[in-house]
């Protein structure tokens, strides 16, 4: 048994696949939080602080640091059960 | 942490324990947040100190993506990946201490020498007291990633018992959503005060 | 085992040490800043050193301790254990004096401590209301005070011995308001485990934390006393609190390591209600006591945060001159009072609401009848915790804030009777035609239900706007929140003190001395603030020194200074008793109140681990008088177990 071989079962494994698609998720919540970020600072100094949007563009970003970084939901789930 | 002592079932039960009584934590903390918030709004208004937006855009950058590398870390650790871990923490470990130097070597600094002084009326009374909880957050923060690294190190961590990270990364995200609210607060609402 | 090794000891020896090395950090920094490092004069530079010495201090008591040894274990990966059995070479009285976890430990750590805190306020009550026995007197400006307190020499004091009155008044306030949440802390770290089937907290260190803190903070309290004392009263309002003495910085971080205490404990209730119960144990199977404790730990939680963060910002005003509240230079002095009443009004439901749980735990016992209507008093506590948030600026009616704001507040306020009413309706439903017995703590249960009822209905007239405009600040007030905290608080805490008495002891306690205990203190504290209240209305302030004669108030004054006497020997009687019956009383054993509650199912006192074999709830927590039980303490296994 060669190491190359475990590797390579690795790399199919779904234990790794769910990995890679669990950091995937976190970059595309770093993305809409990169969006929003340069949308609220082009709004803010270019247009006009807008208090009232800023404030929804705030709570946006809240919502997905929340229920996505934060896993709010693992609040919820039983963990006896799995 | 490393309590390969109890058994798996007893772990499940701390665990699910233990994040109710962080997240507890953090609502209570929240709290400290927002009365710093209606504070500001009460004695600004519409108001607000003159501040460097670039600093303000680029330390708010940085902020965001040490929370992305903590969730990377927390991800890792998840899935057993320990070397992905380490690299990950320390990546939001550096990025943390960068954020707490900008803020107050430098930011902190820029404001005094404009005549923003923590006792130049309301505007400095306020922009160092919301600045000056975040910071405290963000070194409680760091100390508590840095202890996690170095426990990580150890390998106290496993993919099934990981509480350490995990509590450091829900905080670590929770001194990001309070930044979320502070940075318009402080840098994009209101008319800056002539 | 020498008493100075104890925990608590080495506590204090390092709690003194750390405030020397706290000194000396301020004047290296001031040195390092180029500032002038240090004078034993001018109050401007000794106030930040002795602030910073204070708070290294208290910090260096909690390591002293020994509160934070398994934390930072954990921080090196090292992993600790859970429960520590006692040390078999030690004397079991010292457990009590070091960090421990029990759960049973703490809350008898709570509550000797909040006894003698609430000693300790009752005295500086008493020295005042000397003062105020007569009009005229100048009974705290004598040779003896100025002595203690080192009189005109004192370079904190602002005026000699005249300032003492003012600090005496409110270190009273503060300092009882730290006995209550110290009492609070004892009911419900002792009770919940025991009451909902668990072995500790879930949290035991963040226990042990929440107590211990308690210590410093009582400590810089006090502290405050020798510090030039201070002026403000308990509300701390600035601009006065910024214009106060030194004592006034000690008394803010006291409250705020308090307030600490009220956080962390929180935590532990919530989390432990919610996690920990037994198998069988709905919500709304729970013992009534702890849907209170769990309304309680929501407000702790959550509102303490504000009143820590208002003193915090007033400390920074005094030593950063961060401008936020000192309206000469655009500063907003009616925020600082929304930030601490958006806490201190729902503290006085801390306060209560685990004394109301008591009531209703009580009551079924000796009546031998079911609870009335367990529902609504579990949904009345809830209640009463939430209106609770939406009602602080009924103290600031007089204080000059937005007009538009009064009546909505009248309104939230006057809601609150509803819930409350809800509790008594209950009681009344619950004695009705029981067949009551009447033991000491029955005793006490059914007085507080007298004592708040007078609290209650004099409580409306100071929330209504168009009356409390002429009530503000008068004896009128004075006696109403002292009917409700005797009421909500003090006769439960004693209720509770004698009813799990044989729990924590193991032996009964003495019925005749309690008896007196109780006839003293209710007959004392019902002149006392029924008086309270007719001066108020003939014209006495509050947290005044003196009064004119001509008011006609002195024959009144002169009798709520001796019924505050006899109340306070009431108490001295009764805590004489607690322990003398805890160390030659008779032996109680097995279920002494013939209580369905699970806590009477095991032997007196309770064993190291409360409960060997988890219990099932099999029933009603409250179903007196038919034939049923509440607890299988002997359960066959669960299917899958």
């Amino acid at each position: 048994m060669s190491d190359e071989i475990v590797q390579e079962v690795q790399e199919v494994d779904p234990q790794e696949e769910a990995r890679v698609e669990a950091i995937k998720a976190g970059s595309w919540v770093f993305m809409m939080l990169a969006i929003l970020t340069v949308g609220e600072f082009t709004t803010a100094v270019i247009a006009a602080p807008w208090t009232f949007i800023l404030w929804l563009v705030a709570i946006w970003k809240a919502y997905y640091v929340i229920k996505d970084y934060m896993h709010i939901g693992r609040l919820f789930k039983d963990e006896e059960s799995h | 942490m490393a309590a390969h002592e109890v058994p798996l079932k007893e772990y499940r039960a701390k665990l699910s324990n233990n994040r109710l009584g962080l997240w507890l934590f953090l609502l209570s903390d929240a709290f400290v947040f927002a009365a710093l918030l209606v504070t500001r709004f009460v004695l600004l208004g519409d108001t607000r100190p003159e501040l460097s937006q670039g600093l303000g855009l680029g330390i708010t950058a940085l902020l965001l993506v040490s929370s992305f590398f903590m969730n990377r870390a927390e991800t890792e650790m998840a899935h057993g990946n320990q070397k992905g871990f380490l690299k990950a923490i320390l990546i939001t470990f550096i990025l943390g201490l960068i954020f707490l130097v900008g803020v107050i070597g430098v930011e902190w600094q820029l404001a005094k020498s404009h005549g923003l002084t923590p006792d130049a009326g309301q505007a400095g009374a306020i922009f160092y007291v919301m600045t000056g909880f975040h910071a405290f957050h963000v070194i409680t923060g760091i100390l508590f990633i840095w202890i996690v690294y170095r426990n990580g190190k150890r390998g106290v961590y496993t993919a099934e018992r990981h509480w350490g990270v995990e509590a450091a990364a829900v905080y670590w995200h929770f001194v990001d959503v309070a930044w979320i609210f502070f940075y318009p607060a402080l840098y994009l609402m209101g008319t800056v005060i002539g | 085992m020498s008493f100075f090794k104890s925990g608590f000891m080495r506590g204090l020896i390092a709690q003194i040490i750390g405030t020397v090395l706290g000194m000396g950090l301020v004047v290296g920094i001031r040195a390092i800043l180029g500032l002038e490092a240090w004078s034993s004069t001018n109050l401007e530079i000794l106030e930040p050193i002795i602030v910073g010495g204070a708070l290294v201090g208290a910090l260096s008591f909690l390591i002293g301790v020994g509160v934070f040894s398994d934390w930072f274990k954990w921080t090196k990966g090292i992993s600790t254990v859970d429960h520590h059995d006692p040390d078999p070479e030690k004397p079991s009285w010292w457990r009590y004096f070091s960090v421990d976890f029990d759960h049973k430990i703490i809350g008898i750590q709570y509550g000797v401590t909040s006894l003698i805190v609430l000693g300790l306020g009752g005295v500086f009550a008493l020295l005042f209301r000397i003062e105020l026995s007569q009009a005229g007197i100048n009974f705290l400006n004598n040779g003896f005070f100025d002595l203690f307190f080192f009189g005109d020499t004192n370079p904190f004091r602002h005026s000699g011995g005249a300032d003492l009155y003012n600090s005496f008044m409110s270190l009273h306030g503060m300092v009882m308001i730290a006995a209550i949440l110290l009492g609070v802390g004892a009911m419900s770290n002792y009770l919940i485990p025991l009451l909902i089937g668990a072995n500790d907290m879930a949290f035991p260190r963040l226990n042990a934390f929440a107590y211990w803190v308690n210590v410093p903070g009582a400590i810089l309290l006090v502290s405050s006393l020798f510090l030039g004392g201070f002026d403000t009263g308990w509300t701390g309002y600035p601009p006065l609190s910024l214009r106060a003495p030194l004592g006034v910085q000690m008394f803010m971080m006291g409250v705020y390591l308090v307030g600490l205490s009220s956080i962390f404990g929180s935590i532990n209730v919530i989390v432990t209600v919610i996690k920990m119960r037994a198998p069988g144990m709905t919500m709304f199977k729970m013992p009534i006591f702890v849907w209170a404790a769990f309304a309680t730990a929501i407000i702790q939680l959550t509102a303490t945060q504000l009143i820590g963060l208002s003193f915090q910002l007033v400390m920074f005003q005094r030593l950063l001159g961060m401008n936020f509240f000192d309206s000469v230079t655009g500063g907003n002095p009616v925020l600082f009072q929304h930030l601490f009443w958006f806490y201190s009004h729902p503290a006085v439901y801390v306060f209560v609401l685990p004394g109301f749980g008591v009531i209703s735990e009580l009551l079924p016992v000796f009546s031998r009848k079911p609870l009335f209507g367990y529902k609504w008093i579990a949904f009345s506590s809830m209640g009463i915790a939430l209106v609770g948030f939406f009602v602080w600026a009924h103290h600031m009616f007089t204080s000059g804030m937005t007009a538009y704001l009064r009546v909505p507040f009248m309104y939230s306020t006057l809601l609150v009777a509803v819930p409350t009413g809800v509790k008594f309706f209950s009681w009344v439903g619950t004695v009705w035609k029981g067949k009551l017995r009447f033991p000491t703590p029955m005793l006490f249960a059914l007085g507080a239900v007298v004592v708040f009822l007078v609290g209650g209905v004099t409580g409306p007239p100071n929330g209504t706007v168009a009356t409390d405009l002429h009530l503000h600040d008068t004896y009128w007030v004075v006696g109403h929140f002292h009917n409700t905290i005797f009421g909500g608080f003090m006769f439960p805490l004693f209720a509770a003190i004698y009813f799990w008495f044989p729990k924590y002891t193991g032996k009964m306690y003495n019925e005749f001395w309690g008896k007196v205990h109780f006839w003293g203190m209710f007959i004392g504290f019902e002149i006392m603030s029924l008086s309270q209240m007719k001066i108020g209305l003939l014209g006495m302030r509050r947290r005044i020194a003196d009064y004119d004669p001509a008011l006609g108030i002195e024959n009144a004054q002169y009798w709520i200074t001796i019924a505050g006497f006899v109340v306070f020997f009431a108490v001295l009687i009764g805590a004489i008793n607690l322990i003398q019956s805890a160390r030659k009383g008779k032996i109680a054993e097995g279920n002494v109140w013939e209580s369905r509650s699970p806590e009477w199912q095991i032997p007196n006192p309770a064993p190291l681990i409360n409960y060997e074999k988890p219990f099932h709830v099999v029933g009603e927590p409250y179903d007196y008088g038919i034939e049923s039980d509440y607890v299988d303490m002997n359960p066959a296994p669960l299917v899958g177990e």
